[in-house]
C-alpha cells in the first residue's frame, strides 16, 4: 500500500505543477476568445447591420452569446483536464525531434501536436453540451447545437490561426522575448478576429439562425478533411521529399515591409501545407489501421453531410458530429498509447508490483475525472437546472470517467503483454477497449434522440426558421 | 549476474542470438557494437523491461523470470532516452524514484542531496524536468540509477549528453562503486570509457557475442587505439564466418 499511495501523491503533484504553469496561460487565452465574442456580439447587435430583416430578439442575441461561452468554457475544462491527463503521463516530445526534420519543422510538428490535441478536446467538449442543451426547450435544439458547432470550429481556425501567426511573429521579432511574443500573439490573433467581426461578412453570421445551413457547409469542408489530407499528400509528397518548401525560412529578408510581405505571403501558405503534410506523415504513416479508419469515416461523413443536407434533420447532424468525434477520439487514443509507452517502462524498471502500479494509475486518473466530472454536472444541473429532468443522463455522465479509465488502464496492462500467462487478459482488455470505443461514439447521438422524444420542442426546427425568415 | 543461452526476436528479426554471459560480483562488464547489434536489448531483457523468447537470467541468484519485482530490488537502471516526468522538479523525481525504491526520509535526503551535488544539479533542483536540457535530463536519469545504491547498475550509453568533468567525476564513481562490489553493465560507443573502467568488454554483432576481451589486453599495450583495432578485427572475422 505504501507504493499506492507514493504513486498517487506523486501523481497529485505533478497534476499540481501543471496547473501552477499552464492554468495563466490558457485562463489568458480564454479570457481573450471571451472578450472576443461579447464584444463583437454586442457590436453586431447594436448596429443591427445586415440582419435588419431578420428577426433578432435581445433574447436570442443573449442566447447565442450564452452559447457561444458556454462552448469555450467547456472547451476549456476539457483541454485543462486532457492536457492534465498527458502530464501525469511521461511524454515522448523527444521521440519527435529525434526524427529527421530541422529546426524549423519542429515548430510544425509542435503545431500538428497541438491540434491533435485541440481537436479532441473540441469534439469532447461538443457531446457534453450537446447533451446539456438537449434540455433547452425555448429555442429549437437544432439551433443551439449550429451554435455550437460554429464555436467550435471558429476555435479550430483560431487554433489554426495562432500557429500559422507564430510563425510570422517569430520571423518578423525574431529576439523578443516570449512574454512579448505571447502577448503579441494574442493581439494580432485578436485583431484578425476584430477584422473579420466588423467586416460584412461577419464572424457572427455563423451564430446566427437564419444562417444554419451555412455552417452545413463549413461542416463539409471539415467532413473533406481526411480526403484533402490524402490528396495533399499525393500532390505534395514531390515537393517535400526534396524539403525546399521551407528552405527561404533560413534566409530572411531585410526590410519591415519585406517581412512583412514574407510572413503574409510565404510564410502562411507554406506553414499551412507543411502542417497538412506533416499530419499525414505523422498520423496517416502511424497506422495501417489508423490510416483505413480516417478514409472510411471520410467517406462516411460525406454521406452524413449529403443526408443531413437533403433531409435537414438534426439526427443526421449529429451523426455527422459524432463521427468526427470519432475520429478525433481515436487520433487521441493512438497519441496517448506511444505516450504511455515509455511511463510503463520506467515503472517496469522499478521494484513495484504490477498490481500496485495499475491501481494508483487507475484511481489517479479516475480522481481527476471525477473532479471535473462533477464540476461539470453541478454546472450542467444548475445552469439548465430543469430539476423534472429524467436523472439517467446525468448518472452516464458521472459515468464517464470510469469508462475513460477503463481505457487508459488497458495501457497499463501492456506490462503484461510479454508474460504468457497475462496475455489472454490483455487480449480480454484489449476487445473491451475497443468495444468501448466502438460503442461511445453513438452514446451521444443515443441521448440526443432521447432528448428529442423526451422534450418535445415547443416548434420544429422548420416552422422556427421559417418564422426567422 | 548470469545470462544462459537469452534469444530475443522481434518478428522475424532476431535481436539477440543465444547469448550466454556471466559478469562476478565488483566487476565493470561494457558492451560494444553497431547501432541494431542487440546492446539496448540485452540490457532491456535483463532490467525486465523485456521477456526473453528462450533462455535464463539470474541476478545474485535470483531468477529475474520468475521473480521479477525481487530482482528489480537489485538493479538500478538508466536507459538510453531518459524516462522522466515533466512536471516533476529534479529532486521530486529522484525523491519519488528513493521512495519507491524503500529509502526512509534520512536516507532519502541524504542521498537526493549527494547526488544532486555531485551531477551539479543542486542549483536547478526545484526547476521542473521538462525546462531542463537534454544533457541535465540524462544527469536525473542516471542519478535515479544510482539513488539507494543497488548491486547491480545496468547502463546504456551511460556518459552520452553529458561535459566533460561530468564524465571524468561519473568514471571515477563507477571506479569507486565496482571497489565496493558493486556489478555494473555498461553499453557505450565511447571507446575511452570502456577501456578506462572496464574489466572485461564484449563485443556484440547482430545479436551475437562474438568476442570478449580482457582489460589486460588494451591496459597493457601501448597503443591506445588498440581495442577499436580488435573491435575491427572480430567483426571482420565475424562477417567472414557469416557474412
Amino acid at each position: 500500500m505504501r507504493n499506492f499511495f507514493l504513486i498517487l501523491n506523486t501523481q497529485q503533484k505533478i497534476f499540481k505543477n501543471y496547473l501552477r504553469h499552464e492554468f495563466a496561460a490558457k485562463t489568458l487565452v480564454e479570457i481573450g476568445f471571451a472578450l472576443f465574442l461579447i464584444v463583437t456580439t454586442a457590436i453586431r447587435f447594436h448596429q443591427d447591420i445586415g440582419f435588419a430583416w431578420v428577426h433578432t430578439s435581445r433574447q436570442e442575441v443573449a442566447a447565442v452569446i450564452q452559447n457561444s461561452l458556454f462552448g469555450i468554457f467547456f472547451l476549456f475544462c476539457f483541454s485543462i483536464q486532457l492536457t492534465g491527463r498527458n502530464a501525469i503521463s511521461i511524454p515522448s516530445g523527444d521521440a519527435l525531434l529525434s526524427l529527421p526534420f530541422r529546426e524549423k519543422d519542429i515548430y510544425f510538428f509542435r503545431a500538428n501536436v497541438f491540434l491533435a490535441r485541440v481537436l479532441p478536446w473540441f469534439f469532447a467538449a461538443l457531446f457534453f453540451w450537446t447533451i446539456a442543451w438537449i434540455r433547452f426547450q425555448n429555442v429549437p435544439f437544432a439551433v443551439h447545437l449550429t451554435q455550437i458547432l460554429a464555436t467550435g470550429l471558429l476555435l479550430i481556425f483560431a487554433a489554426e490561426l495562432f500557429w500559422t501567426l507564430t510563425m510570422a511573429f517569430k520571423l518578423l521579432f525574431p529576439a523578443s522575448k516570449p512574454a512579448l511574443k505571447t502577448a503579441g500573439l494574442i493581439l494580432m490573433e485578436l485583431l484578425l478576429f476584430l477584422i473579420l467581426a466588423l467586416s460584412r461578412e461577419d464572424v457572427l453570421f455563423l451564430f446566427h439562425p437564419a444562417y444554419v445551413f451555412s455552417i452545413y457547409f463549413l461542416a463539409a469542408v471539415f467532413s473533406l478533411t481526411p480526403v484533402f489530407l490524402a490528396l495533399n499528400y499525393v500532390l505534395f509528397r514531390q515537393i517535400l521529399r526534396r524539403e525546399k518548401h521551407l528552405e527561404f525560412m533560413k534566409r530572411p529578408r531585410t526590410g519591415l515591409f519585406r517581412k512583412i510581405s514574407d510572413a503574409f505571403f510565404r510564410t502562411f501558405p507554406h506553414s499551412l501545407r507543411a502542417l497538412i503534410d506533416l499530419t499525414v506523415r505523422t498520423q496517416f504513416r502511424t497506422n495501417r489501421f489508423f490510416k483505413a479508419l480516417i478514409l472510411i469515416f471520410g467517406i462516411l461523413l460525406l454521406i452524413g453531410w449529403q443526408i443531413s443536407h437533403s433531409a435537414a434533420d438534426f439526427a443526421d447532424n449529429t451523426m455527422f458530429g459524432v463521427l468526427v468525434f470519432y475520429i478525433m477520439l481515436s487520433a487521441a487514443f493512438f497519441g496517448n498509447q506511444k505516450e504511455s509507452q515509455k511511463e510503463i517502462t520506467f515503472y517496469k524498471s522499478q521494484p513495484l508490483g504490477f498490481g500496485q502500479i495499475w491501481r494508483a494509475r487507475f484511481l489517479g486518473l479516475l480522481l481527476i475525472y471525477e473532479f471535473f466530472s462533477i464540476f461539470y454536472f453541478v454546472l450542467t444541473f444548475f445552469l439548465f437546472g430543469n430539476l423534472s429532468l429524467p436523472a439517467w443522463p446525468f448518472i452516464l455522465l458521472l459515468l464517464f470517467p470510469v469508462f475513460l479509465c477503463i481505457l487508459q488502464t488497458n495501457f497499463y496492462l501492456t506490462l503484461l503483454q510479454n508474460v504468457k500467462t497475462g496475455e489472454y487478459l490483455y487480449m480480454a482488455f484489449w476487445v473491451v477497449n475497443w468495444t468501448f470505443w466502438f460503442v461511445f461514439p453513438f452514446l451521444p447521438m443515443f441521448f440526443l434522440l432521447a432528448g428529442a422524444f423526451a422534450v418535445k420542442p415547443a416548434r420544429t426546427r422548420f416552422e422556427w426558421v421559417e418564422e426567422s425568415w | 549476474m548470469k545470462l544462459e543461452s537469452v534469444t530475443k526476436t522481434f518478428g522475424n528479426s532476431e535481436a539477440v542470438i543465444d547469448l550466454s554471459l556471466k559478469i562476478p560480483k565488483g566487476e565493470i562488464y561494457g558492451l560494444m557494437g553497431a547501432n541494431g547489434s542487440g546492446k539496448t536489448t540485452t540490457l532491456k531483457l535483463i532490467v525486465g523491461l523485456l521477456q526473453p523468447d528462450t533462455g535464463e537470467i539470474w541476478v545474485n541468484g535470483v531468477n529475474r523470470l520468475e521473480h521479477a519485482a525481487e530482482a528489480r530490488k537489485l538493479l538500478g537502471y538508466a536507459p538510453e532516452a531518459p524516462y522522466l516526468y515533466d512536471y516533476l522538479s529534479g529532486e521530486d523525481y529522484l525523491r519519488f524514484v528513493g521512495q519507491i525504491r524503500g529509502l526512509d526520509n534520512r536516507a532519502l535526503v541524504r542521498e537526493v542531496d549527494d547526488l544532486l551535488k555531485f551531477f551539479r544539479l543542486d542549483r536547478d533542483k526545484n526547476e521542473l524536468i521538462r525546462n531542463y536540457s537534454y544533457g541535465m535530463k540524462k544527469k536525473i536519469s542516471m542519478a535515479s540509477a544510482l539513488i539507494a545504491d543497488p548491486d547491480f547498475l545496468i547502463l546504456d550509453e551511460p556518459v552520452e549528453g553529458l561535459d566533460i568533468f561530468m564524465v571524468k567525476a561519473l568514471k571515477k564513481r563507477l571506479l569507486r562503486l565496482k571497489d565496493a562490489g558493486k556489478t555494473i553493465l555498461l553499453a557505450s560507443h565511447v571507446v575511452p570509457l570502456l577501456t578506462e573502467i572496464c574489466d572485461r568488454i564484449g563485443i556484440l554483432r547482430r545479436g551475437k557475442l562474438i568476442r570478449e576481451i580482457k582489460s589486460e589486453t588494451f591496459h597493457n599495450a601501448e597503443n591506445p587505439v588498440l581495442l577499436e583495432m580488435l573491435y575491427e578485427e572480430a567483426i571482420a572475422q565475424a562477417e567472414l564466418a557469416i557474412p
